[in-house]
């Protein structure tokens, strides 16, 4: 079994669909394991895929794939060791595995953004959206239900969070899929903790150099 | 709005704001100039401010003499980093409670979470410290940052044989400590437990800022809430009470009613003073809402916006995107089109001169064409 850390390489799926380009520095996955995931991955998107099309009879069906991810809380030995449900393997918070579950039939269009809770309501919420990759990039503001990102009430305003729209076509039935990945910092080991407290120090000799 | 730079013996407050954030400058009089905040201009990714000071012939680099960041929040800080970057002679001021070892820990936790991710939550704040840090070495070891506490003077200047002070009026020694216990408390980092970034109020810890120059003085009330005890507004009331008081007023927190206090119209600022705001159209609830309004306008008669709170139809590129989302988004729209509202007064006048550029308006016309919305 061979363990490679991954600070800027990309994972392939084995069509060629990107993974994130870049994963957090000083995350270790085994390449056994992340196939493992990919393999699971793939059946279980060919399954809902199948479902999915099959309850639709509409040209546009929407469907929305929401959900925060769950990063998961395992110690990065445990990670490597343990069997995982194929629930964790698909909410572990390093890897698209939502882009992955798309990757058996032509995309016919996607979209990204990036959004940021500026407020939250009792039924909705409201965010500030900024289209990721090449041309306009001008901000919007829209609300959501917030179901779509808040199924343990727990966001808070300031939270960031990912958007994906994907059209598929499968059997000449378009099917636009959305999904909604909250993003949860700090599931930190302990060498992420100890980076973290010597490059505070760092800054904040930085900051008493300073300040008047 | 002609590209004139004020006179010598000019004061000037120039507030610019597109529906969310808001960005401040100020001619303290004999072409020196501060920045208080900053926006964005979401049409073309200018900074309003620092477009505007460059229009009219200021030379950024060498007559800003100090950039404030007054508190933490997207809408009042998104870009500062590249005004402070323009602002090449500035030194950069900011709430004391952003210059703690516990927050510096949070800027560098939040940089790990945002390895391998797009948008930092801080960034504008490491940016910041990189530039006032490249700036003290350059300068063999001056000093390019302060941190703002209540009662501190930020500057002091002698303009036209007089004194010219730029002083923090908050955040209190209350409210530091507050924020304090708050970045403490974040900063139980626990191995293999995910956790949430750190989340204080920003607005409790604001920098208001009291400015006396050129005889006329200003007071500009970034987002400082009333409270909480020994905090905000009440905070200020309580320590401070000016000789003469202000005729110009930044209004706070884009006219919610949690951050005015009656007595700040009484003690601190002349009897119908000129009130300048700009509006928050992200939230649910757009402020000024037609309440704010009213209230604000029983205060003054002389109050100008930089925009109309009201939520604008959707404008052709904010359509596609909302075609996308089909069902799914509500309310789907972009913060506007930015306005500047300009107030100048000569030394020796009593009356400011106001120009506004559009959307910029009255707040009473504001009021008349904002529907049916209350607090």
């Amino acid at each position: 079994m061979t363990t490679r850390s991954n600070d800027s390489q990309s994972l392939q799926a084995h069509d060629g669909m990107a993974f994130p380009s870049t994963l957090p520095a000083n995350r270790k996955y085994t390449e056994d394991y992340t196939d493992s995931i990919r393999k699971r991955v793939s059946e279980r998107a060919h399954s809902e895929a199948t479902e999915s099309i099959s309850s639709s009879n509409t040209t546009d069906a929407r469907e929305l794939v929401a959900g925060p991810d769950r990063s998961d809380t395992t110690s990065e030995s445990a990670r490597v060791e343990q069997n995982p449900s194929i629930e964790d393997a698909l909410s572990t918070g390093f890897i698209d595995v939502r882009s992955a579950e798309t990757i058996q039939w032509p995309i016919r269009g996607a979209h990204k953004w990036e959004g940021r809770v500026i407020e939250i309501g009792d039924e909705v919420f409201t965010a500030e959206l900024t289209p990721l990759g090449d041309g306009d990039r001008s901000a919007i503001i829209a609300e959501f239900r917030n179901g779509v990102l808040n199924e343990d009430g727990q966001i808070q305003s300031g939270d960031l969070f990912y958007v994906t729209e994907q059209r598929v076509r499968f059997r000449g039935i378009l099917t636009t899929q959305y999904s909604f990945r909250l993003r949860i910092s700090g599931n930190w080991t302990f060498k992420d903790i100890q980076e973290i407290n010597e490059r505070s120090q760092r800054r904040w000799a930085m900051l008493q150099d300073n300040v008047e | 709005m002609n590209n004139e730079p004020p006179g010598l013996n000019s004061l000037e407050v120039s507030i610019f704001g597109p529906g969310k954030g808001e960005s401040v400058v100020v001619h303290l009089g004999a072409n020196k100039w501060i920045i208080v905040d900053s926006c964005v201009d979401a049409s073309d990714d200018t900074l309003p401010a620092v477009r505007y000071l460059k229009s009219i012939g200021v030379s950024v680099e060498n007559d800003v003499l100090m950039v404030l960041g007054t508190h933490a929040h997207d809408d009042h800080i998104v870009g500062i980093s590249r005004v402070l970057d323009e602002c090449k002679s500035a030194f950069y001021a900011c709430s004391s409670a952003l210059v703690q070892e516990d927050f510096a820990a949070v800027l560098e936790e939040d940089l790990q979470a945002e390895l391998g991710l797009r948008k930092s939550s801080y960034s504008e704040f490491r940016k910041v410290n990189d530039i006032t840090n490249e700036r003290r070495i350059a300068a063999n070891g001056k000093r390019f940052m302060k941190r703002a506490v209540e009662d501190l003077p930020l500057l002091d200047l002698q303009i036209n044989s007089g004194l010219c002070r730029v002083t923090a009026l908050s955040p209190s020694h209350e409210a530091v400590t507050r924020m304090i216990h708050k970045l403490a408390g974040a900063n139980v980092v626990i191995a293999g437990k995910p956790r949430r970034p750190f989340r204080g109020d920003p607005n409790e810890s604001s920098v208001a800022l009291w400015i006396e120059s050129l005889g006329h003085r200003v007071l500009l009330g970034a987002d400082l809430l009333k409270g909480p005890s020994g905090c905000g507004w009440s905070g200020i009331l309580t320590e401070f009470s000016p000789v003469e008081r202000a005729s110009l007023f930044k209004v706070p927190h884009h006219g919610a009613p949690n951050a005015d206090e009656e007595m700040v119209w009484q003690k601190l600022l002349i009897p119908d003073p000129v009130a300048l705001l700009a509006p928050y159209r992200a939230g649910r609830n757009p402020r000024p809402n037609r309440t704010d309004i009213e209230r604000i306008s029983q205060r003054t008669s002389q109050a100008f916006i930089t925009a109309s709170p009201d939520v604008r139809a959707s404008r052709s590129r904010v359509k596609k995107q909302k075609v996308a989302f089909g069902n799914l988004a509500m309310n789907v729209r972009q913060t506007g089109k930015v306005g500047q509202v300009r107030a100048r007064i000569q030394l020796g006048e009593s009356k400011w001169n106001i120009e506004l550029l559009a959307p910029a308006q009255e707040l009473s016309s504001a009021g008349r064409s904002t529907r049916g919305r209350n607090s």
